[in-house]
C-alpha cells in the first residue's frame, strides 16, 4: 500500500474510534448512559476493541489470530447491535416496567423470526460462491446484520404506530446502527464485483460509511429535544371537551 | 453473483428507507402528521356491542347462522371505535410528548403521566384489535367481550382524569 493510501487508511481507521470518546463523555455528561446502558457500553466497547486489535496489527501478531479476534469481536458488536435495537424499541416504555419486560418478549420473538428468515435466505446462496474461504465463518454474522435492518424497520414503524416522536438520541443511534448494519451486505456484493487489487477501496468505503455513522452519533448524542409546544394548549382543551363527553357516559 | 445483487438491493431500499424517515422527520408535514384530531367516540355504543350480557342473549335468542353473522356485524363496528380509540390515544401521546417538556415541573410530570397512560391504552388497542381480528374469523368461540370491556372502562377513566391533573 502506497503511503498516501496508508495515510487514508490509518485515519478512516483511528478517527471514528478518537471521536467516539466525545460521544461517551457527552452521554455521561447528559446521564443519557442510564436511559441507554447498551450503547453507551457499545461506544466503550469499540473504543477498547480498536485498542486491542490495533496493536494486534502493529505488533504483527500471525494472521489466524488476528482474524480470529476479528472474528470474536465483529460478533461481539453484533451482539451489542441487537441489545442496542432492543433499547430503542423499548425506549417509548421507560417507565412503565411491565409493559418494557412485555415489550422485551415480544422483542424476542421479533429478532428469532428475522434471524431464522435471514439465516435461512442468506447462508444457503453465501455458502455456494466459489473460493469464499476462510470468509465463510463470517456469513453468519452477513445473516444477523441483514436481521437487524428488518428489526430497525419495526422500531421506526413501532414508534410511527404509536405516534411517539423518537428522542434525537434514539433517532441518531438508529441511523448509524441501520448504516453500519446495512453497508455490510452491500459491501461484501461490491467486494465480489471488483477485482482483488481494488478491494481494498471496497474496506475505505466500509471504514468511511462507519466513520459517517459515528458523526451522526456526534450530533444526534449532541442536539437538544425540540418540542412544538403550541400544540399543548389547543389539545388539551380538545382532550378535555372529549373526556368531560366520557365522563357524561360513565357517570350517567 | 445474483443472491448477492438481491441482498445489496434490500440494503439500497434499507438506506432509502432511512433518508425518507430523515426527511419525515425534518419536513413540516411529517412534524404535523404527528398532531392530529380527536375524534369523538359514542362510548356507550362502544359498552353495547362488547357487552357480555347482550351477547349471551343474542346468543340465546337467534339461529346459529344468525348468530354469527350479527356477531360478526357488531365485531366490525366494535374494530371501528377501538381504531377511533387508538388514534385518539396517539394524539394524547403527542400530547404528553410536549406537556412533558415544559417549564413547568407540575405540568411535565402529568404530561409524564400522559404519555404513559396513552402508550399504554394504545398498546391496549393494538390488542384489542387483535382479539376482534380472531373473534372474526371463531365468532361463536371467541367473544369480544371479557377483557375488552376491562380496557374500556381504564380507558375511559384514563381520559377523565387527563384535563384535570393538566388543568389543575
Amino acid at each position: 500500500m502506497s503511503f498516501p493510501l496508508r495515510l487514508v487508511w490509518l485515519c478512516l481507521l483511528i478517527a471514528p474510534r478518537v471521536l467516539l470518546i466525545p460521544i461517551a463523555v457527552v452521554m455521561f455528561r447528559k446521564g443519557l448512559q442510564k436511559d441507554f446502558p447498551v450503547f453507551f457500553t457499545y461506544v466503550l466497547f469499540e473504543i477498547l476493541e480498536f485498542g486491542v486489535l490495533f496493536t494486534m496489527l502493529e505488533m504483527k501478531v500471525p494472521g489466524p489470530m488476528q482474524m480470529s479476534v476479528d472474528r470474536l469481536a465483529r460478533g461481539a458488536d453484533v451482539t451489542f447491535h441487537f441489545g442496542i435495537i432492543q433499547e430503542m424499541f423499548e425506549s417509548p416504555f421507560a417507565n412503565i416496567m411491565p409493559m418494557r419486560r412485555a415489550m422485551g418478549r415480544i422483542f424476542s420473538v421479533l429478532t428469532l423470526i428475522f434471524i431464522v428468515l435471514a439465516m435461512t435466505f442468506i447462508a444457503p446462496q453465501y455458502y455456494r460462491i466459489p473460493g469464499y474461504g476462510l470468509l465463510k465463518g463470517y456469513v453468519g454474522i452477513e445473516a444477523l446484520n441483514t436481521a437487524q435492518c428488518g428489526l430497525l424497520v419495526c422500531v421506526f414503524a413501532w414508534h410511527r404506530f404509536l405516534g411517539f416522536r423518537m428522542s434525537p438520541c434514539v433517532f441518531g443511534i438508529a441511523l448509524g446502527i441501520g448504516l453500519v448494519a446495512s453497508s455490510e451486505p452491500l459491501m461484501v456484493a461490491l467486494k465480489d464485483s471488483v477485482s482483488a487489487q481494488n478491494s481494498k477501496f471496497v474496506d475505505f468505503t466500509q471504514m468511511a460509511i462507519f466513520q459517517g455513522a459515528v458523526l451522526l452519533w456526534i450530533y444526534y448524542v449532541r442536539a437538544r429535544e425540540t418540542v412544538n409546544t403550541n400544540i399543548d394548549a389547543a389539545y388539551l382543551l380538545e382532550a378535555r371537551d372529549w373526556a368531560s363527553g366520557v365522563e357524561r357516559i360513565t357517570r350517567p | 453473483m445474483i443472491p448477492l445483487i438481491l441482498l445489496a438491493a434490500a440494503a439500497i431500499v434499507f438506506l432509502l428507507f432511512l433518508s425518507s424517515q430523515v426527511w419525515r422527520r425534518y419536513s413540516p408535514k411529517g412534524e404535523a402528521s404527528h398532531a392530529g384530531q380527536l375524534i369523538p367516540v359514542d362510548l356507550e355504543a362502544f359498552e353495547n356491542l362488547t357487552d357480555p350480557e347482550e351477547e349471551q342473549f343474542l346468543r340465546v335468542n337467534l339461529s346459529p347462522a344468525e348468530f354469527r353473522g350479527l356477531q360478526r356485524a357488531r365485531i366490525r363496528a366494535a374494530r371501528m371505535y377501538v381504531a377511533a380509540l387508538s388514534g385518539n390515544a396517539g394524539v394524547l401521546v403527542a400530547v404528553g410528548q410536549s406537556a412533558r417538556s415544559h417549564a413547568d415541573p407540575e405540568i411535565a410530570a402529568s404530561g409524564q403521566e400522559i404519555l404513559q397512560r396513552a402508550i399504554r391504552l394504545k398498546v391496549w388497542c393494538l390488542l384489542s384489535v387483535l382479539r376482534l381480528n380472531s373473534a372474526m374469523v371463531f365468532p361463536t368461540v371467541l367473544s369480544p367481550s371479557g377483557r375488552i370491556a376491562d380496557q374500556y372502562l381504564v380507558v375511559t377513566s384514563m381520559a377523565a382524569n387527563l384535563p384535570r391533573k393538566v388543568a389543575a
